[in-house]
């Protein structure tokens, strides 16, 4: 033994040194993934009570898309279960729906809500789709104005919404997290299982729908980013639905919402500046081609002339708008609809309260981005379908409306406030139109039970892990991950493999060892991997699209390339478990008349773009 | 701090069913809401503005916990 390994046995207490780094070896395999906290609640769910509905259709959330899919369905002779992770009117975005834009066509002109709308999303916009909307949006005021909703005091919606949902016999399951989909012996969607989170007073029970049709109604998702009020939206559609064999579509875009720099959490007080702007309610005129909506600019916030909006010329040649020059012609051309809507009505008086500090304040200092961080674009992210009937292209049974549904109606951005609260009753209606026919096709159902006590076996897992991680920490991480603009919003291919990298080691090591001490943190831990798969979805698709569009902005290709990516970028799980992605090509009817010049194709201008196109021309 | 204190409650649910992230529970002893997840509270509001009396108080500013590097 030589001086050294003597010293080396001396110093370690016993142990030489070949041993220590055999120790090391084993040690670093250990700690691969080391579970360090203790589940304080850990315990056995095998004997937790099940709460077992059958139904023709089942209907996953209570927003606008869920409630006019609801009634739709009921009208259609279908017996109807929603379930719901909060409250009818009160979860996702639909509490907050401010803006709606109907299309009168004695007003408008159609081909200028085209012309204008896919200038602003650049061309990746689904026409059809839009013309849907401006089919039905009108009909969509009638039937709120018929039920009373126009004439609600503000966040006195989900009284009449649910009262309606009940007096039309649809079974209300509320305050469950719906955690996966349950398939038929033929791999169709025929069902759900979830839990009953609230255990305060009676333990969590696993709740099992089967159903003969599903309609996702789930709404869209966040990164629980601050100063939006979304963080009871974690993209559970999505991840159902991509687990069961669905296309997803939409993921490399944004939405933009700033928040305040001084208090950046507060959620509210964003929205009360966004209700102080004149018309948050029924929307008048055409939506803009250049200005408005929610672009890249805005989740920059102060980032101002990094991105411009080329103030000199518009789409079709015409002199744009300059900033401060009184609303636009088309913004005074209609009151038709003035003084209806969801917020403002005739008679009552706004009173939000607040903060009494911030009205002595007047503000919270700077808008800054990011305040929706990891949010698609309403109507353009989520399931994807080919067909306009709702229906999840990739896996049948499973139908998707509102945010849930990738319809890519607003394409790569956000084009004006207006669309997505009747978007959602449009498409929820839509959806029911379909899952009704195909339900009613169906005369019985063939499930394994193994089916079902494997997928409540999945969701009960953080609760009978003994050690792993928390879902706040695993949150936290994500979110430090993905959050920062140099990943979110201005992507280059190394910083995208990089965060992507980390994601998949979390997705892969560290969702399986989530551990859960209540009801509260299994929620926490399902919305968690959920939000994982999410930002997996996010980073692959923003490297796969290797140019810019919208809000989509790659450093390395700072302008659109029309010849390769007038497509849409979709996501399936391959039958190895592995993401994969392809594109679906629009239809050559849709694309930008190429003779057009490239600046009055594309008005608005990203760093770098010139010098680029240049560089290649 | 988000949600700060609910005092004067009447015990009609309101709150509970308008959180969207489960930060109110009630209590089955005294029949009253009580914040039981501060955490996570994204000061949205929806609980005061569906409370009948004005029972709720919030403020705008949010307390995160320190992130470690196991946890």
């Amino acid at each position: 033994m030589s001086e050294d390994d003597s010293n080396t046995k001396n110093s370690s207490g016993g142990v030489t040194r070949r041993d220590i780094l055999k120790l090391g070896a084993i040690t670093a395999a250990t700690l691969a993934v080391p579970t360090v906290l203790k589940n304080l609640g850990a315990t056995s769910m095998s004997g937790t009570q099940r709460e077992r509905y059958d139904t023709d259709i089942l209907i996953i959330g209570t927003g606008f898309a869920g409630i006019f899919a609801a009634v739709e369905a009921r009208k259609n002779g279908q017996s109807v279960v929603m379930l719901d992770k909060g409250s009818v009117g009160w979860s996702g975005l639909s509490p907050w729906a401010s803006d709606s834009r109907p299309f009168d066509p004695s007003i408008y002109s159609r081909e200028e809500w085209h012309h204008n709308i896919a200038t602003n999303t650049e061309w990746v916009n689904d026409r059809k789709w839009l013309d849907i909307f401006m089919d039905e949006s009108l009909g969509i005021f009638d039937i709120l104005e018929d039920w009373g909703i126009h004439d609600c005091k503000p966040f006195e919606r989900s009284k009449v919404f649910r009262q309606l949902l009940l007096d039309d016999d649809v079974t209300l399951v509320e305050r469950t997290m719906v955690t996966s989909f349950i398939k038929d012996e033929d791999g169709k969607v025929a069902g759900a299982v979830g839990f009953t989170y609230d255990d305060s007073q009676d333990s969590s029970k696993a709740v099992v729908v089967t159903a003969k049709a599903v309609i996702m109604c789930t709404g869209a998702g966040a990164y629980k980013s601050p100063g939006f009020p979304n963080w009871g939206q974690t993209f559970d559609g999505d991840a159902m639905a991509y687990e069961a064999g669905a296309f997803i579509t939409g993921k490399e875009y944004h939405d933009t919402h700033p928040t305040l720099s001084d208090a950046p959490a507060a959620s509210y007080e964003g929205w009360v500046w966004a209700q102080s702007v004149v018309g948050a309610y029924i929307m008048v005129g055409a939506p803009d081609p250049v200005y408005g909506g929610l672009n890249l600019d805005m989740a920059l916030g102060v980032a101002q002339g990094k991105i411009n909006r080329d103030p000199g010329v518009g789409p079709g040649g015409e002199e744009a708008p300059t900033a401060g020059a009184g609303p636009h012609p088309e913004v005074v051309r209609n009151q038709k609809y003035r003084g209806k809507g969801f917020l403002v009505t005739p008679g009552l008086e706004l009173d939000f309260g607040g903060f009494p500090e911030a009205a002595a304040k007047q503000e919270f200092g700077f808008r800054v981005g990011g305040a929706t961080a990891g949010m698609g674009v309403h109507k353009s992210e989520g399931v994807f379908n080919s067909d306009y009937t709702c229906k999840a292209d990739g896996v049948d049974g499973l139908y998707a409306a509102g945010d849930a549904l990738g319809s890519m109606m607003c394409g790569s951005s956000y084009p004006a406030r207006g669309f997505s609260s009747y978007g959602s009753a449009i498409q929820g209606r839509l959806a029911a139109k379909y899952a009704s026919e195909y339900a009613a096709s169906i005369s019985s159902l063939h499930i394994n039970p193994s089916e079902i006590d494997s997928k409540i076996s999945a969701m009960w897992a953080p609760r009978e892990n003994k050690e792993g991680f928390s879902p706040d920490w695993l949150t936290k991480t994500l979110q430090n991950t993905m959050t920062p603009f140099h990943i979110l919003y201005i992507k280059e291919e190394r910083r995208l493999e990089g965060a992507l990298s980390s994601i998949e080691y979390l997705r892969r090591n560290l969702v399986p060892n989530m551990i859960a001490r209540d009801g509260h943190e299994l929620r926490l831990a399902h919305e968690a991997a959920n939000m994982l798969l999410n930002a997996e979805m996010k980073l692959r698709a923003g490297l796969f699209r290797t140019e810019s569009r919208g809000t989509h902005f790659r450093e390395e290709y700072p302008a659109r390339n029309d010849k390769d990516w007038l497509c849409w970028v979709l996501m399936q799980k391959g039958a190895d478990g592995a993401m994969q992605l392809s594109k679906h090509m629009l239809p050559e009817e849709w694309w930008p008349d190429q003779s057009v010049p490239y600046r009055q194709r594309y008005p608005r201008q990203y760093p770098g773009e010139d010098e680029y196109l240049a560089s290649r021309s | 701090m988000p949600i700060e204190k609910i005092h004067g409650c009447i015990g009609c649910e309101n709150c509970v069913n308008a959180c969207p992230t489960d930060v109110i529970r009630m209590d089955p002893g005294s029949g009253q809401a009580y914040i039981a997840y501060q955490d996570e509270c994204q000061i949205c509001h929806l609980c005061r503005l569906s409370c009948p009396v004005d029972a709720i108080t919030l403020t705008p500013d949010k307390f995160v916990k320190p992130t470690v590097s196991w946890g």
